[in-house]
């Protein structure tokens, strides 16, 4: 043992001068505590001392032991022994040195990987999609390619409502802008259309079923879709009139047209439908009206070409939905789209609700056209005030700290240390990022402050330093980490 | 026996009042402290050494979450008895 050794003698003496008391009734003193605690002890008795600590005889069972050079076995007889414990005052003032260490967890690493993975994994269907759409592309320049020339026109708006499909539940619960944009790029005719009908076209396009007779309805729209659905009720009856020999054809390959040939097999099929799915409902309801029309101005015979061709699409888009659940497109959709917006830090969440409302408002009134329009409409733009109540905390958190007013202040001397002071202060010590923020202008190193520095102690508000909440341990954490790098760094 | 009653025994032993005991006793524990947090050994003859000890940082396994924390070193006081005082409790009867 180097460690200095103070004797009993010197002992006495420190004793003697600090109570100024002459060193023979130091001596006594000395000898009477312990003999008193020696006496105490001998009866079994636990002796504790203010500020100081226990002391407690402590049992030690006889054990079997070897005898290292002999090989034999001892018994090591039982004996009391005289255990110390100090009392928390004493622990804590020859621990000072180390006070301001604290247990660290390390598995706070984890956490950050599996946010990667899951960022991964949800970047991933979107690429599949991005190359279904692609193949789609490729399969319809084909069917152009081989189609004759009287079916040109009509591949060519089958080619946008392709792509507007495999991509319209990204438009669906994402803004009407997004939805412009794409229309511009996939198809350069519907462009023309205005906004209010290119609402309409979406959600003609939601069945897969109805979709051969989409280009009639495209090329509707362009004449006019109000009128179209104001006359629907006649048209249901004229066009039964027509469908029978056009009806023979497509029976086989598309079944749901044959639904349309009755009006109430269409109402059970409704129904069924509604199971399903709740927004194919109004979906399917347009896409009859579409089909109608269809039959109605143009020209019946449809090749099978066409046909064959469409129910290929059909395969690939249904691949496609079999790939992705609807609250993974959500998901993607929205993930994918944030950096894209002004507004990108806001939760994108909240949306996806309203849309389902829309849908479900719908559902309530199949038959109107514009009915399912407007909510949708409402819906994109209901988020926006919410999205602008942000979490006052997180303003805070994420806001420059101001500090004017001051709840005390420190001189520094040796042993000195801001994290105690913060634990005093703030009854964390983590918090004491804060007092360095607002000192800094006196202290160029935190690490290491010169003896003598007054430091102000701000006022906080009591949410930023809200024990109990993680998020202000998480900042001051960010913060800790911020101003110890900088210093390694430098 | 707690602070009060060693002071009223001791008190007895050396016939003063209990409030000068009790201020020595409070003198010597500061001094006894301030040694300590000094990083000195203390040795009473025939009852035992008081000294500080430095417990090296230790990685600690959370039995069952599995988590580990990082336990920072820390000093502690610690007491031996001496010989003296073994050889006196050994005359004692165990009472467990």
């Amino acid at each position: 043992m180097i460690k200095d050794k103070i004797s009993s003698q010197e002992i006495i003496d420190l004793v003697s001068s600090k109570a100024s008391v002459s060193k023979r009734a130091a001596e006594e003193f000395l000898k009477v505590m312990i003999t008193s605690i020696e006496e105490a002890l001998m009866a079994g008795e636990v002796v504790k001392i203010k500020n100081f600590g226990t002391f407690k005889l402590q049992w030690n069972e006889p054990r079997k032991s070897v005898n290292v050079h002999t090989g034999e076995d001892i018994i090591i007889p039982g004996y009391s022994k005289v255990t110390f414990v100090p009392d928390v005052v004493l622990k804590n003032v020859v621990n000072e040195p180390f006070a301001h260490l604290e247990p660290v967890v390390l598995d706070g690493d984890d956490e950050d990987s599996d946010e990667i993975a899951v960022d991964e994994v949800t970047l991933d269907p979107l690429r599949v999609l991005n190359e279904q759409a692609a193949d789609i592309k490729g399969l319809l320049a084909d069917i152009q390619a081989l189609s004759p020339k009287k079916k040109q026109m009509e591949v060519e708006e089958v080619l946008p409502t392709e792509e507007v499909k495999s991509e319209r539940i990204e438009i669906q619960d994402y803004d009407l802008t997004a939805l412009d944009d794409i229309e511009v790029k996939t198809e350069e005719n519907a462009v023309n259309e205005e906004k209010s009908e290119l609402k309409k076209v979406e959600e003609v396009i939601i069945p897969e079923a109805i979709l051969d007779l989409k280009p009639e309805v495209a090329s509707e729209i362009e004449n006019k879709i109000e009128y179209a659905t104001a006359t629907v009720e006649n048209e249901t009856d004229v066009s039964s009139y027509d469908i029978p020999k056009y009806e023979d054809d497509i029976l086989t390959t598309e079944p749901v047209v044959s639904e349309e040939y009755v009006p109430n097999p269409f109402l059970d099929n409704h129904k069924f439908l509604k199971k399903k799915k709740r927004w194919l409902v109004p979906a399917g309801l347009l896409a009859l009206v579409a089909v109608l029309f269809g039959l109605y101005f143009l020209v019946p015979p449809v090749t099978n070409l066409v046909d064959s061709s469409l129910t290929s699409l059909k395969n690939a888009t249904a691949d496609a939905k079999q790939n992705f659940s609807m609250t993974e497109m959500f998901n993607t959709v929205s993930k994918w789209a944030e950096p894209k917006k002004a507004t990108s830090e806001i939760v994108v969440v909240p949306k996806t609700k309203p849309v389902v409302d829309s849908i479900s408002d719908s559902i309530a009134k199949p038959n109107m056209v514009p009915a399912t329009v407007k909510p949708l409409v409402k819906s994109i733009e209901k988020p926006i005030p919410v999205k602008k109540s942000v979490d006052s905390l997180q303003l805070m958190l994420d806001g420059p700290r101001v500090y004017k007013k001051f709840i005390g202040s420190e001189r520094i001397t040796s042993g000195s240390r801001l994290t105690l002071m913060s634990k005093k202060y703030y009854k964390k010590s983590d918090f004491w990022v804060y007092i360095y923020e607002a000192n800094k202008a006196n202290i160029p190193n935190p690490d290491h402050i010169a003896a003598g520095t007054l430091i102000q102690i701000p006022k906080l508000d009591s949410r930023l330093i809200d024990v109990s909440n993680p998020k202000c341990i998480k900042k001051a954490l960010e913060l800790h980490d911020l101003y110890v790098k900088k210093r390694q760094q430098d | 026996m707690n602070h009060k009653e060693l002071i009223a025994s001791m008190a007895e032993k050396m016939n003063s009042p209990k409030s000068i005991v009790a201020d020595l006793l409070e003198k010597t524990i500061e001094t006894c402290t301030e040694l300590l947090a000094d990083d000195k050994t203390i040795g009473f003859q025939s009852f035992g050494n008081f000294e500080v000890r430095k417990k090296e940082e230790r990685l600690s396994v959370h039995p069952s979450t599995q988590i580990r924390t990082l336990i920072p070193p820390k000093l502690v006081v610690n007491f031996k008895q001496s010989n003296i005082l073994k050889e006196k409790l050994k005359d004692l009867p165990h009472h467990d």
